[in-house]
């Protein structure tokens, strides 16, 4: 079986090296984080640089894509979040009949005997 | 004559050949080979009707290569190829054998010049694919497997009924666009409704998809809904409704993938999204929308596949795609990781990426044609994109939380494909114009302005923000193991339970009436060799007793009804 | 000089057709001998067939035929009338007795004891002769002589199953009485006709019938003739007798009956009703409305949903059987061109569908012992030729298509939306559908099922397999190209209907 925390990985140099990298870009979230912020926030500023040709009338408004971006995203989470509430059921809910609850065999994981 | 020879034809031959191939690689070079055969088959086809003949005094034509069918074609065959080097490695004869078929059922269906034969290749993708489902071989898998079965082939059925009325009504059976005004033509568009998942007519794909091989769904994710969507691009351009319908169908499965822990089940209702993008460009059904169609069917096609070859190759080597599962994989797959990230930021429509430069056109034609609202839903959409494919599925299989799984990098044939299928997103992304030459109408558009790259940018980097911002304050939904209902529930749940609730009534009227008729009418063994046995003069006489009851009736009710004409 | 001694011969084809085999009989009496029997009555079963297609390739190019025998004028004299319609019966019925004959040797030498071989087949050429009879024959008397000679042959021919199982008696038994009141009412019809009208010759009655069409003698004859003919193709409720028949009966005995005696009912209920009582009677287009069209749909889904129910897929076929005559009543009961046109396109259709899924179910029978769900188990893998025959065939029965079944069910549907019938073109749908539950039953068990424990068993013969396949692949081809059998079905239609002043 695979499952299992298995060999240590002997990748080749290359990916090596871009395994490392990112290991390093996750062991320092703040700094992702804020080169997305420097990048957004520049983003910002060109809004205000361009010349806009809206082709619908709320494109004409200051900020209109950074600030609906953030908002919709919010929203999007939170009426997840609230929908769930009323979804959620135990995993085996339509067990038998659904492989909701069933661990994946060999055949669906196509892993050769 | 190698001109009329139809694509489908390739892989409904090649698939009996491959098995007398020995099972190894042989037969898997075999069966990539098939559809690299149809291609160079399509290329080779001028426009126009060709294989046409007549069935039940019906004008039949079997391949119909126009500008429209010729993209929904390309583009099945390509899939097809990527999604055989992927499953190079399986050799399961019920799966290799079923995604030819299936394929080929599907790449027939595009072609068809008529309705009747358009039935025929829409039932057999339902028969042929449901065996993609059943090759997981366990007892869930085999009713998921019966209710696709079922609702499928209830598709086909409803789409006979409308030709049949349609047939009967204009005299022609001919696939051409149609007005949604009639009984028969409104039975054809639910019967594309259905196979194009439009909302509460859905459930099926969220279920069937997540239960197939991890090789199946992606076959399976490649053709049954964009046939949906070329015929309704055939059969439906410009019907104001589907705007709508596909408005709403961009909307509501965000909120469902949101909070869906089975990362397949998450990319199903993600291409359920995705399915509405194109079916708003059907409904505006502009030039520049139905090349949006295309284009993003196209696309689609390529970016779903990368993304659920990555799922398929992480069920693969963990044995699992539930995000509570997993977490930190980007160690163990990097180029895995890398391939879905590609195939996640062109379903999000990054610049420089396939979605970016088909979605776009769509997004266009709704602004052009006055749909303000129709506009803002698609944004939201876009956004709702990003979430569930673009964040959730890299992010929580590839990073987030570590899951400890170490495992290997995916088998070499599954790299390969995947690679292949990431290079093509980002190469119509950063050269869009090959693609744009095939589209159905002359396309004069330019995706690489400085306005759209900019306002695309920001509305999703912020949103990137949101998420961050989201998940260091803990507002982000957790995964749990667990099952999210969905309309579905009202048919496996809510349906059978009042059922059995009036059946307790009904069955005794039931098993009175038509089971105590039947009892009555099959008497014979039953009653003869249990009670009297073979030769009991009981159970003789009251059969043929019986028998010549119902003569005697009969004859009654024949002569009053001859009497009572006079 | 063959070619002189041929066309010589033509003229006399439609005696031949039908006194070879009843000659025949008894001379396959005398050879006693099993394997000899067998061989003899294949040839005079390919005779026939070869009789019957020169036969239909004369009608369609010259129109009908009229034969004196013996040269007896009409009305005194029989006298043999073929046109298309009942051509096209003279083709099924020698043309499947010509597929099972080939197939018998095998099957007949595992199913019955060896010393009953030469009646068997003995009453097999009865049973073809008096069908062929009952088809070509214009005399309504004599209609009734070969449908007697018929009966007692397929009670036989039923009976023959006891070695297998006892209950094949009782269920011949019941036959017996069911089909001998089912001829009586018939010919108590022809007496009651012979009675007002002087003549037993089909053509005259169909000249002096409309002249009496409120007579209430007329009235009587036609319902004893209709409920009697009902009985023998087995039109439900009354088919009581069929499915023990069907299930009890050896594998030939009952793809051979299944796929023609009740067809040749049929046509006999299409030759009165259409040609002798016209339709343009008012209590005729009553019969058709009231009697014959609500037994048909109620039929069509009571039979399929019987199906449903079965255990012993013999059983499951001969309430399938039922549930097809629906179809065939139906197309009648619309009383059009169209519908006429389907009912006898699927009087053809459905011989080959029933044909060869009874072949495929003897095979099974020979190679596994059981021809229960139990029996199927697993067989997708040990009998895969066979279960692929199955298979096809049931996938006609369903209506998928390019087989078949597809061709009857569109001309079915079309001709009930052509009138405005949607109700009924939705039955015919809804009970396509339970078809297919009855199908899948059977190939779930054959394919996603293992075998039981133990079981080993081969593939069946080719002797066998052959004929079987021959009738699988009618099936394809006619549902591919049903130019023909469109044609001709419809030729015959417009034959009933012009009969009518």
């Amino acid at each position: 079986m695979s499952d299992h925390p298995a060999s240590p990985i002997t990748p080749d140099r290359a990916t090596g090296r871009f395994v490392r990298m990112l290991d390093w870009l996750v062991a320092n979230p703040m700094r992702v984080i804020a080169g997305l912020a420097i990048v957004c926030g520049l983003l910002a500023v060109v809004d205000l640089l361009y010349e806009k040709h809206p082709s619908v009338p709320v494109e004409a408004l200051p900020f209109f894509y950074p600030v609906f971006g953030f908002v919709i995203y919010a929203l999007v989470i939170f009426g997840a979040k609230t929908l769930r509430l009323i979804i959620r059921r135990r995993e085996d809910y339509y067990a038998p009949y659904s492989i909701d609850a069933e661990t994946p065999n060999s055949h669906m994981t196509g892993e050769q005997r | 004559m190698l001109a009329t020879i139809p694509p489908f034809l390739v892989y409904l031959i090649g698939a009996p050949l491959a098995l007398l191939i020995p099972n190894g690689s042989l037969r898997s070079a075999f069966m990539c080979l098939v559809p690299v055969v149809g291609i160079l088959l399509l290329l080779d086809i001028p426009y126009g009707d060709h294989l046409t003949t007549s069935i039940v005094g019906q004008s039949v034509t079997l391949l119909r290569v126009d500008s429209l069918s010729f993209v929904f074609g390309l583009i099945f065959n390509i899939a097809a190829f990527l999604a055989l080097v992927f499953a190079w490695h399986v050799r399961d004869a019920m799966q290799q054998v079923s995604t030819l078929l299936y394929a080929g059922s599907a790449v027939g269906a595009v072609f068809c010049g008529d309705l009747i034969s358009l039935f025929v290749f829409w039932e057999a993708t339902a028969i042929t694919s449901v065996f993609l489902i059943w090759a997981t071989r366990t007892e869930g898998s085999y009713h998921t497997g019966m209710r696709y079965l079922i609702i499928q082939v209830g598709s086909g059925v409803i789409l006979l009924s409308g030709v049949l009325i349609q047939a009967s009504q204009t005299g022609s059976v001919a696939f051409d666009a149609m007005k949604l005004d009639g009984l028969g033509t409104g039975l054809i568009f639910l019967a594309f409704g259905i196979k194009c998942a439009f909302p509460l007519l859905h459930n099926w794909l969220q279920d069937s998809y997540p239960a197939a091989t991890a090789t199946g769904t992606v076959t399976l994710s490649a053709f049954t809904t964009k046939l949906a969507v070329y015929a309704l691009a055939r059969g439906f351009p410009g019907t104001e409704v589907l705007i709508y319908i596909g408005a709403v169908m961009t909307v509501f499965p965000i909120f469902f993938a949101a909070v869906e822990n089975n990362l397949r089940k998450v990319l199903a209702y993600s291409l359920n999204n995705q399915l509405g993008f194109m079916v708003v460009g059907i409904g505006v059904g502009t030039p520049l929308a139905l090349n949006g169609t295309a284009a993003h069917a196209f696309c689609h096609i390529l970016y779903k596949a990368v993304l659920f070859m990555s799922m398929g190759a992480v069920l693969h080597r963990t044995g699992t795609t539930k995000a509570s599962e997993l977490g930190g994989l980007y160690r163990s797959m990097p180029i895995t990781m890398v391939c879905c990230v590609i195939g996640a930021a062109s379903i999000s429509a990054f610049p420089l990426f396939s979605g970016f430069v088909s979605k776009s056109l769509i997004q266009s034609a709704t602004a052009d044609t006055g749909h303000w609202i129709v506009w803002l839903v698609l944004l939201f959409a876009s956004v709702g994109v990003l979430e569930h494919s673009g964040i959730k599925i890299p992010y929580f299989t590839f990073f987030g939380h570590d899951s400890g799984i170490r495992c290997k990098e995916a088998p070499w044939n599954m790299v390969t494909a995947m690679v292949l299928t990431a290079a093509l997103c980002v190469g119509i992304g950063v050269y869009p114009a090959p693609l744009y030459a095939i589209l159905p109408f002359p396309v004069d558009y330019q995706p690489y302005t400085v306005a759209h790259v900019v306002t695309q940018l920001q509305m999703l980097l912020f949103a990137l923000l949101a998420f961050v911002f989201l998940m260091r304050k803990g507002l982000y939904p957790a995964e749990f193991r667990a099952t999210n209902l969905d309309f579905d529930w009202i048919y496996r749940r809510a349906l059978p339970v009042i059922i059995r609730g009036l059946g307790l009534g009904i069955d005794t009227v039931w098993s009175r009436l038509i089971g105590g008729s039947r009892a009555m009418v099959s008497a014979s063994i039953d009653a003869a060799s249990r009670n009297f046995g073979p030769y009991g003069i009981v159970g003789r006489t009251v059969r043929v007793g019986n028998g010549v009851a119902w003569v005697a009736v009969l004859l009654l009710v024949t002569l009053l009804v001859g009497y009572s004409a006079d | 000089m063959t070619g002189a001694t041929l066309s010589g011969i033509v003229p006399h084809l439609p005696a031949l057709q039908v006194v070879v085999p009843l000659l025949a009989a008894p001379v396959c009496f005398l050879l006693r001998r099993g394997v000899i029997c067998w061989g003899f009555a294949t040839l005079v079963s390919w005779a026939a067939f070869a009789t019957s297609l020169v036969l239909l390739q004369v009608v369609l190019a010259d129109g009908t035929i009229r034969y004196e025998m013996g040269g007896w004028a009409a009305p005194w004299g029989i006298e043999y009338v073929i046109d298309a319609t009942n051509a096209i019966v003279l083709v099924i019925v020698s043309g499947i007795g010509s597929a099972v004959m080939p197939y018998a040797r095998r099957s007949v030498m595992a199913e019955i004891p060896a010393n009953q071989h030469g009646l068997y087949y003995t009453a097999y050429l009865l049973c073809l002769a008096g069908l062929l009879g009952v088809t070509i024959t214009g005399d309504a008397f004599n209609v009734f002589v070969f449908l007697e000679i018929t009966s007692l042959s397929s009670y036989i021919l039923v009976s023959a199953g006891a070695g297998m199982d006892r209950r094949a008696l009782t269920a011949a038994y019941n036959y017996l009485v069911l089909g001998t009141v089912g001829a009586t009412f018939f010919v108590i019809g022809v007496g009651l006709l012979y009675m007002v009208t002087g003549t037993l010759n089909i053509i005259d009655l169909s000249e002096r019938v409309p002249a009496l069409q409120h007579n209430r003698t007329v009235h009587v004859a036609f319902a004893f003739i209709v409920v009697g003919m009902g009985l023998k193709l087995a039109l439900f409720p009354l088919h009581t007798w069929l499915p023990n028949a069907y299930t009890y009966a050896p594998s030939t005995g009952t793809a051979f009956l299944a796929a023609t005696s009740t067809k040749v009912s049929v046509y006999v209920l299409l030759r009165f009703l259409f040609v002798v009582f016209a339709p343009s009677y008012g209590f005729m287009a009553l019969t058709l409305d009231y009697v014959l069209l609500p037994l048909a749909l109620i039929g069509m889904v009571a039979a399929t949903v019987a199906a449903i129910y079965q255990y012993n897929i013999k059983r499951l076929l001969a309430y399938s059987s039922v549930a097809q005559i629906g179809y065939m009543v139906l197309g009648i009961a619309y009383g059009s061109v169209e519908g006429l046109t389907a009912a006898i396109l699927h009087l053809f259709n459905h011989a080959l569908m029933k044909g060869a899924l009874f072949l495929a179910l003897g095979c099974i029978m020979l190679r596994v012992g059981d021809v229960t769900m139990r029996g199927v188990q697993g067989l997708g893998r040990q009998m895969p030729w066979t279960m692929a025959a199955f298979v096809t065939g049931g996938l006609s029965l369903i209506g998928v298509p390019l087989t078949v079944g597809f061709i009857s069910k569109w001309y079915l549907i079309t001709a009930a939306l052509d009138d405005g019938r949607w109700p009924i073109a939705a039955v015919i749908l809804a009970s396509s559908l339970l078809a297919i539950i009855y199908v899948w039953k059977i190939v779930e068990a054959a394919y996603l099922k293992e075998p039981p424990e133990g079981r080993v068993v081969r593939e069946a013969p080719l002797s066998m397999l052959v004929p079987t396949w021959v009738l699988v692949l009618a099936n394809i081809g006619f549902g591919i190209n049903a130019e023909f059998t469109v044609g001709v079905a419809r030729t015959a239609a417009m034959g009933l209907l012009g009969g009518a002043p």
